[in-house]
């Protein structure tokens, strides 16, 4: 099971925009057993999650500890799929 | 398509605008002048931004700023502002504008769903991106995703 959480200022739009393509997005790459969720910046800090997906800006205010895929798109497919598939297989273990 | 039942005469036109700020008030013009957010929503929109930088640009020249529902939001809603001169969200030049006001975490994931596979079109976004008047863009709307 791969946890992953997208963040954006206060949760309720950008991340959840981005929460929608990424299962959108595993679907079509048959990666299952994946789970999504959004959050604002600081409910971020204190959520379990094995991956947080976001955008350089909100990156940037994370603590170097932790694992951060960066993407340039809340809402381009395609553009998500080359900024975060790869780096997410890495992190999935089926 | 809720998409363009939401946006149905609450988008704008015009040629610039010199700050984000001032794109920011202008496009959410439509949703005060009918109660559906106070002015302290586009107040908090403005400094979330301050707050957190531009993370509400959300995609290539289009960005949806947006705030917390208790920071003044009547009524789930959407309006639009298309600039036919890109204004500058930090380093990032956008022309469309869709505010977002939510009332609640849930009513408007639906819009939000119609949004995200309106954008991942770049042939529509291209085409409002040409468009001459509102009603050109509602009805690309309509007929959009």
């Amino acid at each position: 099971m791969l946890r992953i959480l997208t963040v954006c200022g206060n949760g309720i739009g950008s991340s959840l925009m981005l929460a929608m393509k990424i299962e959108e997005l595993c679907r079509e790459e048959g990666i299952n057993n994946v789970s999504v969720e959004s959050s604002d910046l600081n409910g971020a800090l204190s959520k379990e999650a094995d991956v947080i997906i976001t955008v350089k800006e909100i990156a940037e205010q994370f603590p170097k500890n932790k694992k951060i895929i960066v993407t340039r798109s809340y809402t381009n497919k395609k553009k998500i799929k080359e900024d975060i598939l790869e780096s997410m297989k890495k992190y999935y273990k089926g | 398509m809720m998409l363009d039942r939401v946006l149905k005469d609450n988008i704008t036109i015009m040629e610039k605008i010199e700050t984000w700020e001032e794109s920011i008030k202008i496009a959410a013009f439509p949703l005060l002048k009918k109660n559906k957010i106070r002015e302290s929503y586009i107040r908090a929109m403005i400094n979330d931004i301050k707050k957190m930088g531009f993370y509400i640009v959300i995609t290539d020249k289009i960005a949806m700023p947006h705030s917390r529902p208790e920071n003044g939001v009547e009524e789930t809603s959407m309006s639009l502002l298309k600039l036919d001169n890109p204004v500058k969200y930090g380093e990032q030049e956008i022309y469309l504008i869709f505010i977002l006001a939510a009332r609640d975490k849930e009513e408007h994931i639906g819009i939000l769903k119609d949004l995200s596979l309106f954008l991942d079109r770049d042939d529509k976004i291209e085409k409002i991106l040409n468009a001459g008047t509102t009603t050109e863009i509602e009805e690309i709307i309509k007929n959009g995703r």
